[in-house]
């Protein structure tokens, strides 16, 4: 008995210790702000992330002014790019093209390329993502938050289609006066993959980008191997619904809980199902796509939204579209592609 | 047959179950509430400004002419209110951890958490959503 009072004390004084070394352990870890140099800037209409590894190539530590240069020069890459595709600049070919009433324009290298991966994209999965559905897309903007007429709706639908352009060579003709071509899906998907082509050629051994949704990852990350990417919870904006992990490739999420708006209590989101003109409503609350090649992560992101599960598992197993997925339903439920396994996604329980 | 004779209470527990309750109610609160050198960053076209995390208050912030609410509260910050067309911020939701960022893009606004000493640590490369 004398024994006990002194063992007590002792247990006590041990569970005191564990908490506060907890506590101490958690404030004092280190953190990813040592291992990565980050840029952040405005481009492509969304928030762009620079995460560099500070470490280079040969082991040294890279200064601050190359990977400012290297960070300047991506910045021009996506300057470079958005001069070509975007919808909104006057000065881009995109914007001549869905303006003019008889188009035809000399097209660079960009927009050829990225033409034809959009394409072949579209017939790959059915027109569940397609390119030419800006008629139908300016119809439910966020910004302006009207729901349109259901007469517009089909009436737009008329005029979206590959076969309303002529594509010879470098040369673009509109066939049809009113038909316009969104890039949403794809762009910041192949901006993604620009700045990793240039970056593997830089002295940056390894680091991540992030444009709006789309992640790409490049090198070899040294002790960990995997870049470990939190997918958001639909519902809580600072939950994660699990964590892929991945060594290279790119990511991309598609999802109703962002880009939305709302009226009479219905929410009316921005991804838009090419057959019916309307917000997809296939059972996804999200997607996020893995793929090797940044355009097809982008632009699957937003086709499996629209398939909807069933779909999607079926161009899974058809094989043309090399990807992995992993679905968050309407119902909670989270749902991955049969190449999923558990080393490329932990999920963890909702709201963590 | 062994036998264990019923343990009675002693001053000893009692003060184990105090002070086990105690730390468990000091750590509860460390973890919900930024620490007191936490803070968040709003960045504009004007520049950078940084407001603590552990004052719960709501501050107006006007950039491009859009105005938006941040709103902080038992350390974490959310836009409540936009005037931006597309509301993307709002629909952010809240942030809290360690370089956490919410961005309007129509204002020109990133407003993004340090925390130096938060027991909230991230361990993930990104979050994408």
């Amino acid at each position: 008995m004398k024994n006990y009072i002194p063992r007590r004390f002792f247990s006590a004084a041990l569970a005191v210790i564990l908490l506060m070394s907890s506590v101490i352990s958690l404030s004092g870890c280190g953190k990813k702000n040592e291992e990565y140099r980050d840029f952040n800037f405005f481009a492509m209409d969304t928030y762009i992330t620079l995460r560099l590894a500070v470490k280079g190539s040969d082991g040294s530590v890279l200064s601050d002014d190359y990977l400012s240069s290297v960070a300047n020069e991506c910045a021009d890459i996506l300057s470079d790019i958005e001069g070509t595709l975007s919808a909104h600049s006057e000065k881009s070919d995109v914007y001549a093209l869905n303006s003019g009433v008889d188009v035809m324009i000399t097209a660079d290298d960009t927009l050829v390329s990225l033409l034809e991966t959009a394409d072949k994209i579209r017939e790959l999965t059915g027109g569940a993502y397609d390119y030419t559905l800006g008629a139908v897309t300016e119809l439910w903007d966020p910004k302006t938050a009207v729901v349109p007429s259901k007469a517009d709706v089909l009436a737009a639908l008329e005029h979206t289609g590959s076969d309303k352009l002529m594509i010879i060579n470098r040369t673009i003709r509109k066939l049809d006066s009113k038909t316009k071509i969104d890039f949403g899906g794809i762009g910041k998907g192949i901006a993604a993959q620009s700045l990793l082509e240039y970056l593997s050629t830089t002295d940056v051994e390894y680091g991540l980008v992030s444009l709006g949704g789309n992640i790409g990852v490049f090198g070899e990350k040294p002790e960990y191997g995997n870049y470990k990417i939190g997918i958001r919870d639909p519902d809580n904006a600072g939950g994660v619904i699990g964590y892929m992990y991945l060594n290279s490739g790119f990511i991309s999420v598609s999802g109703d809980y962002e880009r939305y708006f709302e009226v009479d209590g219905v929410r009316y989101h921005h991804i838009i199902d090419p057959v019916t003109g309307y917000p997809a409503d296939s059972g996804v609350r999200s997607v996020a796509v893995h793929a090797l090649n940044g355009a097809s992560a982008d632009a699957l992101s937003t086709a499996l939204f629209v398939l909807g599960v069933e779909k999607s598992l079926e161009l899974y197993e058809e094989g043309n579209l090399k990807f992995e997925a992993v679905f968050v339903t309407d119902e909670g439920e989270i749902i991955t592609t049969p190449g999923i396994t558990e080393e490329m996604f932990e999920p963890v329980g909702k709201n963590d | 047959m062994q036998v264990f004779p019923k343990k009675k209470i002693t001053v000893s527990d009692i003060i184990l179950l105090i002070v086990m309750a105690a730390s468990a109610v000091i750590l509860f609160i460390f973890s919900l509430s930024g620490n007191a050198g936490d803070s968040f960053t709003v960045s504009t076209p004007q520049g950078e400004i940084s407001y603590p995390l552990g004052i719960n208050k709501t501050y107006e912030i006007e950039s491009r002419g859009i105005i938006l609410l941040v709103t902080v509260f038992d350390g974490r910050v959310a836009v409540t209110e936009s005037s931006c067309p597309d509301h993307t911020c709002e629909h952010s939701g809240e942030i809290s951890r360690d370089s956490e960022v919410i961005v309007c893009v129509p204002a020109g606004v990133v407003i993004k958490i340090i925390s130096e000493n938060s027991g909230q640590v991230q361990d993930e490369d990104f979050v994408i959503g």
